[in-house]
């Protein structure tokens, strides 16, 4: 069975006037330590995607399976734990609290869960053990978006959620990030869902997966995955 | 252009309602503070008003004219030509006892005058406002008020006792109640004083003029034309009236001339009357002295011949007494000799007697001794002989004789042998020299008789003598009486003399005495005469008027303070609550530019006008406080001024308030929260506009982290949690927002603190005053009569239930310093040294008891405040012969009180006696019983329980306790705006955070507690500060909001602490779960967007 499934999910987003339907029978699965690119012009669902697969949101029908456990239909507090517990995220701005240190954004994520890695070590991994006593607005781009994966890592996540990581940075440091996260990929067993609407990005990818009008357009599984140092865009 | 503007104006209004919750709260915290602001700022003045309109409706008098000479008819006419009187009319009062169900009391009544029929009625001066009842037609008809005693109903006959009868102007005592009204001449509960009674007027009654008869009117009461329709509690119409009194007071000479008119041939009618009455005396004074000579001069004739009478008779007696004296003399003399004589003879005759009784005697023995020795002639004893025997030859020793030894004879013979020759021998010659004896013995004897017989020793001529000296006694006896009926002749005659002559010394004296009082009192009355003459030319200028405005009127001044008060309150307590309010609004409007960043960089990149891009928060600012404002004061306007009348209500007899919008008040208010939010937005927005609009339409960097300096203590800092770290990084982080909760709640806090503290200082002091300072149990005022005292002190000491009493007396009278004078209950008990027993005189802080001595009193501690005085300053007391120092300011909360000791008493007031007693009772005594036995003496007049005293000042209590509720209400309502907009904005400045940990998966309790902490850190600050701070806040405000009469307990409890700590507490947490919601609502896709 596929570590990540999802069947015939629909999301509709209803306000007083208009419905839009963002998920439209969405149906793949992914294995256990791919990198997978979602990929999609704005307005394909692919934040839906996102957030349904991040537990932030609830399908409306359909069935999402991670590794063998159904996390439509939970409620809210089972789905905070299934966030808190198998889900790492990494924002396309970051999002590090200004006012913890590097090494303290760390030890946040570290403290909420059961069976975190050291926080020390995470730090070492992405590089930035000799700025742990900075604040992020001592960092640049990359160095916060390094942290924020390293935050996202520590929890041992069964999954790691990135949305546009590479989205405010420049292209030498957002190729970095990439590498980053490929490295985890590879050498960690850990499956990466990069969420991006550049096409360019797709060559270094296990699979892809291309969204389009809230339904899937083309998943293409790559078995020669090219390395990040590659691509260029 | 238009559109454009148009567009914006969409813009902002989108804005303002996107955010309903800040829309809300800013216009909830404008409503709030200004409606409270404004609706005590008004109450003051919408009290004073509705006051003076009732004032005006009733036509209430300006000034009130009392002249120590009365007003006659012409006086009155003469005022009234004057043109700056409008109305005027001229009554009578007098103050009388009324009866309490048929028994007299000393419960005093002011009897007012007021106009008849003719008058139309409400265009009378001073209408009185009937409640019930109609108006009084017949003079013998009255209307009643509320405070009459003994609960006088319409129908019921008030029957009054003239307190003094012979100068009272009353036609008649009883009259029927057909009435019962409201006055504005009285308005509160305080009927002014008197000098009858125990000096306090209990109630007014208004009867028609009719019912009083006098051509001079004791009081006129006046309204004038410039003050028509003004305002009587602005400084303006009291400069007037006073102005005004002045002037007519200058012109009472020509005003009052028909009455000194009047006076002046009164006064020479009574001076005629005076020269009649002297004259009269004087030709009595005159026949009297005359009388008095002639008696005088008659006396003396009688007496002088009564005295020769006298003389005549002593002249009589003096040769007789000398003569018997002579007599008396020879005869003393003679009778004498007589005596010596008789004794001499008497000698004689005596010693004669024993030698012939003695010799008989010998006979005697002789004779029973022959028989003896008969006896013994045919026996013979031996010796010794038995006594008889031995007696018998004893007596016989005298016959031994030279020839013959009779006793050794006889011996012998008795003891001779029967039938010796002896024995019959010496019978022989025994018996012989017996006879022999007895022959001559019996010659001797008749010898002896025969010269006593002859009278050898001079009887006969002894009798002779005593016939002499008989004869001589019985002519002096003679001669005695004859001298003793002159004797008493001449007595009589003497003592006649003397009681003449006593006579008419006293008779003398005492008419002497009599007419030389009677020619002092003419004197005097000449003396008098004289100068009644010489007064005549000054009557116009004695007499003299008084004016009093409307200030004399208990009520109208104590209404007037009452509402000051709330004045003085209404300035600081909601400044206090605008600056807290200022605060928010500022923090809101300017978080709020903030966040409008980017559409205003848009809108300046667009090419809008800087006044086009603010003019919209100009706006938004406008239309939050143009509602609030017009919200809260449409509310604030009514609520406030009617609650806190309605709690003034109690003690005053107001009909209504009213409660009309002030523009001023509402313009104000509108300008200030203009300033508050509009001002803050301009300011907030034109240093965002001077930016350049690329840099605006980039997200503005976030705020950077800091390190703070607790930071440097490793120990402790490594030791904290994520959360703490946090919390402490975010406080300092955003100092501002930390410093406007602190300083709010602080506010809030201290505002609260403030309200339970009055709250209590006001409720605490009934149980204060009678439960702490007045310990006695039962109190008992009687008129100052010894019989009641009598009574009184047997029935307190056979009462089982009174454990202990004391005598003292109490009275109202004046104190004091300089020209402020306060009433005051000055008590002097009879034993000082035990009053501690019955009242507790203390200091309130240290609670150091006090004792009263001779020299100095001891005043209550609110009445040295008002007098500003210390310790050792001297206070006039009314009538006092002079100033007396104070001693110590004694704990006490209701009235102005003056303590002293009797002897003080005496030497300042003159005689002391006592008219009231303190007493005790035994624990768990029935004091109903005890009371009702003290009431059935009838000598008491009233009885106070002290369980049962305070009913009239809890009523002033619950007053105030409204308004502390609602000013306690408010703060809570302020708190709680407060608490509420501030976390507000710390969430929605936030936003992206929580999003961010909530996808990072923290339980909504985690991201709660994420973003309370600092709020709770903060309101905690503000809540130690406010606590602080209330401390300082509520003594001033007890100080500011007390009555004159009052003082509120000064400290403030723990439980006002706690309470405030908890309200405070409680809205933190109320606030908490409420924007738990919000919290939860937090949509995490926020955290994905760019940053705003």
């Amino acid at each position: 069975m596929a570590f990540v499934q999802l069947t015939d999910v629909c999301k509709n987003y209803r306000t007083d006037e208009i419905s839009v339907c963002a998920a439209d029978h969405i149906s793949f699965e992914i294995e256990k330590g791919e990198f997978v690119i979602v990929v999609g012009p704005s307005g394909a669902g692919k934040t839906t995607v996102l957030n349904l697969l991040g537990g932030m949101d609830q399908c409306d029908s359909g069935e999402i399976l991670i590794d063998g456990a159904r996390i439509d239909g939970l409620s809210p507090r089972e789905l905070t734990r299934y966030r808190r517990e198998d889900i790492g995220f990494v924002f396309q701005f970051y999002n590090l609290v200004q006012n913890l240190t590097a090494a303290e954004n760390i030890e946040m994520a570290a403290e909420i869960c059961e069976n975190p890695l050291s926080p020390a070590d995470m730090l070492s991994r992405v590089g930035l053990a000799e700025r742990a006593a900075h604040f992020p607005s001592q960092l640049s781009g990359g160095e916060q978006q390094r942290i924020a994966i390293a935050r996202a890592l520590v929890k041992r996540p069964k999954l790691l959620l990135c949305d546009e990581p590479t989205g405010a940075l420049d292209f030498t440091t957002g190729r970095h990030i990439l590498q980053l996260l490929q490295d985890f990929c590879r050498n960690d067993g850990m499956t990466v869902i990069l969420i991006t609407h550049n096409r360019a990005l797709m060559p270094m990818a296990d699979r892809v997966i291309e969204l389009r009008s809230g339904k899937v357009s083309d998943m293409i599984v790559q078995e020669k995955p090219v390395p990040v140092s590659e691509i260029e865009w | 252009m238009k559109k454009r503007k148009a567009m914006l104006l969409r813009n902002a209004m989108r804005t303002g309602f996107r955010s309903k919750e800040r829309f809300l709260s800013l216009f909830g915290i404008i409503a709030i503070s200004t409606g409270f602001f404004a609706g005590l700022r008004v109450t003051s003045i919408n009290m004073k008003n509705s006051a003076d309109q009732y004032y005006q409706d009733t036509r209430l008098m300006d000034l009130h004219l009392i002249s120590n000479a009365g007003f006659c008819g012409d006086d009155l006419r003469a005022l009234s030509e004057r043109t700056e009187i409008a109305q005027l009319y001229g009554g009578y009062t007098e103050v009388d006892y009324i009866t309490v169900s048929g028994e007299s009391t000393d419960r005093t009544v002011h009897v007012f005058s007021i106009p008849e029929n003719g008058e139309k009625p409400g265009n009378m001066i001073n209408q009185p406002e009937l409640t019930e009842g109609r108006m009084p037609q017949q003079p013998d008809e009255c209307l009643i008020e509320v405070n009459t005693p003994g609960c006088y109903e319409i129908g019921d006959t008030v029957i009054l006792k003239l307190a003094d009868p012979e100068n009272s102007l009353l036609t008649k005592t009883e009259f029927k109640a057909v009435g019962k009204a409201d006055w504005s001449m009285f308005t509160d509960f305080q009927r002014g004083t008197t000098t009858i009674g125990n000096g306090t007027i209990d109630s007014y009654l208004l009867v028609p003029e009719s019912a009083f008869s006098s051509d001079v009117y004791t009081d006129v009461f006046l309204t004038l034309n410039k003050t028509e329709g003004m305002n009587s509690y602005t400084e303006r119409y009291k400069k007037i009236v006073s102005k005004e009194a002045e002037e007519l007071l200058q012109s009472v000479p020509a005003l009052s001339a028909a009455r000194a008119v009047q006076l002046r041939q009164e006064a020479e009618e009574r001076l005629k009357e005076a020269r009649a009455e002297l004259d009269s005396g004087l030709a009595d004074y005159e026949t009297a002295s005359a009388n008095l000579e002639q008696a005088v001069k008659d006396g003396n004739v009688q007496l002088a011949s009564l005295k020769e009478q006298r003389d005549a008779a002593e002249a009589e007696l003096e040769p007789k007494r000398a003569l018997y004296a002579e007599h008396e003399a020879s005869y003393l003399e003679l009778k004498a000799r007589f005596d010596e004589q008789e004794e001499v003879v008497n000698a004689k005759e005596e010693a004669a007697n024993g030698t012939l009784q003695k010799k008989n005697e010998q006979i005697g023995q002789i004779d029973r001794l022959s028989d003896l020795i008969i006896g013994y002639r045919e026996s013979a004893i031996t010796q010794p002989f038995t006594e008889d025997i031995q007696t018998i030859i004893d007596q016989m020793e005298p016959f031994n004789s030279e020839e013959f030894d009779l006793t050794g004879s006889l011996t012998a013979y008795f003891t001779a042998p029967v039938r010796s020759d002896d024995k019959a021998n010496l019978e022989v010659v025994i018996t012989n020299y017996l006879i022999r004896c007895k022959s001559i013995l019996q010659t001797e004897i008749a010898e002896a008789q025969a010269n006593l017989e002859e009278s050898s020793y001079g009887r006969n001529a002894l009798e002779a003598f005593r016939h002499t000296v008989t004869d001589r006694e019985s002519s002096l006896n003679s001669e005695k009486a004859e001298l003793d009926e002159l004797e008493n002749t001449y007595q009589t005659l003497a003592e006649a003399y003397d009681t003449k002559k006593a006579e008419l010394e006293t008779l003398d004296r005492e008419t002497r005495e009599t007419l030389l009082q009677t020619k002092q009192m003419l004197d005097e009355g000449e003396i008098d005469y004289a100068a009644g003459v010489a007064q005549l030319d000054h009557i116009a200028d004695s007499i003299k008027w008084y004016a009093a405005d409307r200030n004399a009127n208990p009520g109208w001044s104590s209404y007037e303070q009452d509402a000051d008060r709330i004045n003085r309150i209404s300035r600081i307590f909601p400044g206090f609550f605008l600056l807290v309010a200022a605060l928010v609004c500022f923090t809101t409007m300017t978080r709020m530019v903030e966040e409008q960043r980017t559409e205003i960089g848009i809108c300046k990149a667009l090419g809008y006008s800087t006044a086009a891009i603010s003019g919209q928060f100009l706006l938004y600012a406008l239309l939050a406080s143009v509602l609030g404002t017009a919200v809260g004061t449409a509310i604030g306007f009514q609520v406030f001024p009617r609650v806190i009348f309605i709690c003034y209500g109690m003690m005053y007899r107001y009909p209504s308030i009213s409660c009309p919008y002030h523009w001023d008040y509402a313009l104000l208010c509108f300008g200030a929260a203009l300033l508050c939010t509009g001002v803050t937005s301009l300011i907030a927005c034109g240093a965002t506009l001077r930016e350049a609009p690329v840099k605006l339409m980039r997200p503005k960097a976030p705020r950077k982290g800091r390190r703070i300096l607790l930071e440097r203590w490793r120990a402790l800092w490594s030791r904290l949690g994520f959360y703490q770290k946090i919390t402490l990084r975010n406080l300092f982080r955003y100092r501002s927002r930390f410093l406007m909760t602190v300083i709010g709640i602080c506010g809030c806090t201290a505002l609260l603190v403030t309200g339970f503290g009055l709250y209590h200082s006001v409720s605490a002091i009934v149980d204060l005053q009678y439960g702490a300072v007045f310990t006695y149990d039962l109190f008992g005022i009687y008129d100052e009569s010894a019989e009641h005292r009598e009574t009184l002190e047997q029935t307190l000491a056979d009462t089982e239930a009174v454990s202990e009493y004391q005598f003292g007396l109490i009275k109202t009278g004046t104190a004091k310093v300089g020209s402020a004078g306060y009433e005051v209950t000055i008590t002097v008990p009879e034993k000082p040294e035990e009053f501690a027993k019955y009242v507790t005189l203390r200091d309130r802080n240290t609670h150091k008891a006090f004792t009263l001595d001779d020299s100095s009193v001891i005043i209550s501690e609110k009445l040295a405040q008002v007098l500003d005085i210390e310790d050792g300053a001297s206070i006039e007391l009314d009538g006092a012969a002079r100033p007396v120092r104070v001693k110590a300011q004694a704990e006490n909360y209701v009235y102005h009180r003056v303590m002293m000791t009797p002897a003080l008493y005496e030497e300042l007031f003159g005689a002391y006696s006592t008219n009231c007693f303190f007493s005790n009772l035994q624990d768990g005594a029935d004091e109903n019983a005890a009371a009702e036995t003290l009431l059935k003496t009838d000598a008491l007049q009233t009885l106070e329980l002290t369980s049962e005293k305070g009913a009239y000042f809890h009523k002033l209590v619950r007053a105030l306790s409204y308004v502390v509720i609602l000013i306690v209400v408010c703060s809570g309502l302020l708190a709680f705006v407060v608490l509420h907009n501030l976390a507000n904005i710390n969430i929605i400045e936030r936003k992206r955070e929580l999003a961010t940990i909530k996808v990072l998966g923290f339980y909504d309790k985690e991201v709660s507690s994420y973003v309370f902490r600092e709020n709770i850190v903060s309101a905690f600050c503000g809540m130690l500060l406010g606590l602080f701070a209330g401390i300082f806040l509520c003594r001033y405000i007890v100080r500011t909001a007390e009555v004159d009469l009052v003082m509120f307990a000064r400290d403030i409890p723990w439980y006002c602490f706690v309470f405030a700590a908890v309200m405070t507490i409680g809205f933190t947490i109320l606030v908490n779960l409420i924007l738990r919601k919000k919290i939860r609502e937090i949509d995490m896709a926020g955290s994905m967007k760019a940053i705003e």
